[in-house]
């Protein structure tokens, strides 16, 4: 009907025939029931005329409903098109009939669902060629220092008792470096990738810290650091994996040892609370800046590169730690000043 | 579900592993003390004992106040009913491990048949696996509890091979018998000790899961 009567004129000839139509058909009904009377005449006169005019003005009003809709319609399938062809910059109306909109809100969605799908796989891209890019060089660094001494010594060093030895034990150091590196990058892959199952047990927190005390007191002490035990109780029963916490401790209180100048005091120890103990490790060293406490978890982010490099990290022990506390359900703290100092606490469940 | 018995549930479940905590650090020492002859060592080991034994007393009472006030049902009631055996089990480890450490000072003097019978290569299995079962537990991992109770066919093996080390060693020298005959007795406990860890396991399928898989009931490898 709508494509017979498509056209504006069309439909107002259509109402005027319905109309004559009508007319003639209660006329003769009026003949046949012999209905003789002015007002029964006029006022069927009258109703044909109602109806054909209500008629037009549905017909007008169903017209221009679906041509609105079909217009609707056509927007989306161009944007659904546009979509299919990767163009994501498409913003479809939410309006038109109730199943109309709810099309245009939902694909909308769908948008920007995949939008921040794509932004979150291209961020993972970058990281991961960051993170390549920071493997090839942190290894190659080592490397190109051990072939660096062993070239010089092949040449002629070896027999120079002057640098062989020690040119051999740098060479020694960076293969140790190298060799540190590659173990943090299997750890951290390990945690990553979920492979590492953690082993939580109930164990003493005092003894635990205070053998870790024990073991880092040597390395302080050659560089003239002092380690404070702050142990005040007896026996406290924490959970966690004592293995992997064993490997966090070491990591803080590496860098402790690491970022202190000599003389520095470095202190570890925990607080008591209700629920839990907090475990700390203070240094009197440098301190870190406030613009990087936000970034120091980051594979490989360094506050000060050549400082860094001079002390010798992996550039991935605070990851680990973030990644074996996170797998506690616990967090990191930092608090830091710069010159004064920095403290890395961290809760665990009793 | 009230506060009251989620509380208990929850000290339940944390006696439980530290229980398992001690239990695993008391195997720990028991076959290291084996393997280094180390008479000592054991003495903690014993001490140990004790705390293991304090737990076994304080988790039975836990779960009879718990099935009587509580009346839990589902899976509260099967961490209850596992709660019961891995009690049963953890207790019965720990005594194996005072009964490994018994066999420390006979052996003492036998270091040599001691290593040579690898000891500690099947007690690192067994290990592994009490080690792994409680971790199973924690973890609610009824995968890895699959995984321990294939597992211990290996150490029933181990034990075969070894076995028939020492007895072939006892024949080949009268003065082997004595030690010889330690080792065996320190050979079997072991083997126990993985009988217990497959038990605790399949415990935890059954906690999981709720499946029954002891005695074969049903496919382990499914």
């Amino acid at each position: 009907m709508n494509r017979l009567f498509s056209s504006y004129k069309q439909r107002l000839v259509l109402a005027i025939v319905l109309g004559v139509l009508l007319y003639l058909f209660l006329g003769q009904l009026e003949n046949m029931l012999s209905l003789r009377n002015a007002l029964v005449h006029y006022g069927l006169e009258i109703a044909s005329a109602v109806i054909a005019v209500f008629f037009f003005i549905f017909e007008e009003t169903y017209a221009a409903f679906r041509r609105r809709q079909g217009s609707i319609l056509a927007t989306i399938i161009d944007a659904l098109r546009r979509i299919s062809a990767g163009d994501l910059s498409v913003q479809l109306p939410e309006a038109g009939g109730v199943e109309l909109s709810k099309i245009g809100k939902l694909t909308n969605q769908i948008v920007a669902n995949l939008k921040d799908d794509i932004s979150k796989l291209k961020k993972l891209e970058r990281v991961r060629s960051e993170f390549l890019a920071n493997v090839s060089h942190e290894l190659r660094t080592p490397i190109f220092s051990i072939q660096g001494f062993i070239e010089t010594l092949i040449d002629g060093a070896i027999d120079d008792p002057g640098v062989n030895r020690e040119f051999l034990q740098k060479a020694y150091e960076h293969s140790e470096r190298l060799n540190n590196l590659l173990n943090d990058l299997i750890e951290i892959s390990r945690i990553e990738s979920g492979e590492m199952r953690m082993s939580f047990r109930y164990f003493d927190i005092t003894e635990f810290l205070r053998t870790i005390i024990e073991e880092m007191i040597p390395k302080a002490e050659k560089k003239s650091l002092r380690i404070e035990n702050r142990i005040i109780s007896q026996e406290v029963l924490v959970l966690g994996d004592k293995e992997r916490l064993r490997q966090v401790m070491y990591n803080l209180v590496d860098n402790a040892i690491k970022y202190t100048d000599s003389g520095g005091i470095i202190e570890v120890g925990f607080v008591e609370l209700p629920d839990s103990v907090r475990v700390f490790v203070r240094d009197t060293g440098s301190g870190i800046g406030k613009e990087h406490l936000a970034r120091i978890f980051e594979r490989f982010y360094r506050v000060d590169k050549d400082r860094s490099r001079s002390v010798g990290g992996t550039g991935l022990g605070l990851a680990i730690v973030k990644h074996i506390i996170d797998a506690h359900k616990s967090k990191v703290d930092v608090k830091s000043e710069l010159g004064e100092g920095s403290e890395f606490s961290f809760l665990l469940k009793k | 579900m009230h506060r009251h018995f989620e509380d208990l549930l929850e000290t339940l479940r944390a006696n439980l592993i530290k229980m398992g905590s001690l239990v695993d650090e008391q195997l720990d020492l028991s076959f290291r003390a084996l393997h280094d002859g180390n008479v000592e060592a054991t003495n903690r080991v014993y001490e140990t004992e004790q705390k293991v034994n304090g737990f076994d007393n304080l988790l039975d009472k836990e779960i009879d106040e718990i099935m009587a006030l509580e009346q839990p049902v589902a899976a509260d009631l099967r961490l209850v009913l596992s709660a019961i055996k891995m009690n049963h089990e953890l207790e019965r480890i720990g005594d194996v491990a005072v009964n490994i450490a018994q066999r420390v000072e006979p052996l003492r003097d036998y270091p040599q048949l001691v290593h040579r019978t690898a000891i500690l290569e099947m007690g690192d299995v067994a290990r592994q696996m009490v080690h792994d079962s409680i971790d199973s537990f924690i973890h609610a991992d009824a995968e890895l509890a699959r995984r321990i109770c294939r597992q211990d066919d290996v150490v029933d093996e181990m034990n075969r091979q070894k076995f028939r080390y020492v007895i072939g060693e006892m024949k080949s020298s009268p003065d082997l018998i004595e030690p010889g005959a330690h080792l065996i007795v320190a050979l079997k406990h072991i083997e126990r000790v993985a009988d217990h860890a497959t038990n605790i396991a399949e415990d935890v399928v059954f906690l999981v899961d709720a499946k029954i898989i002891k005695h074969h009931a049903a496919d382990i490898g499914e």
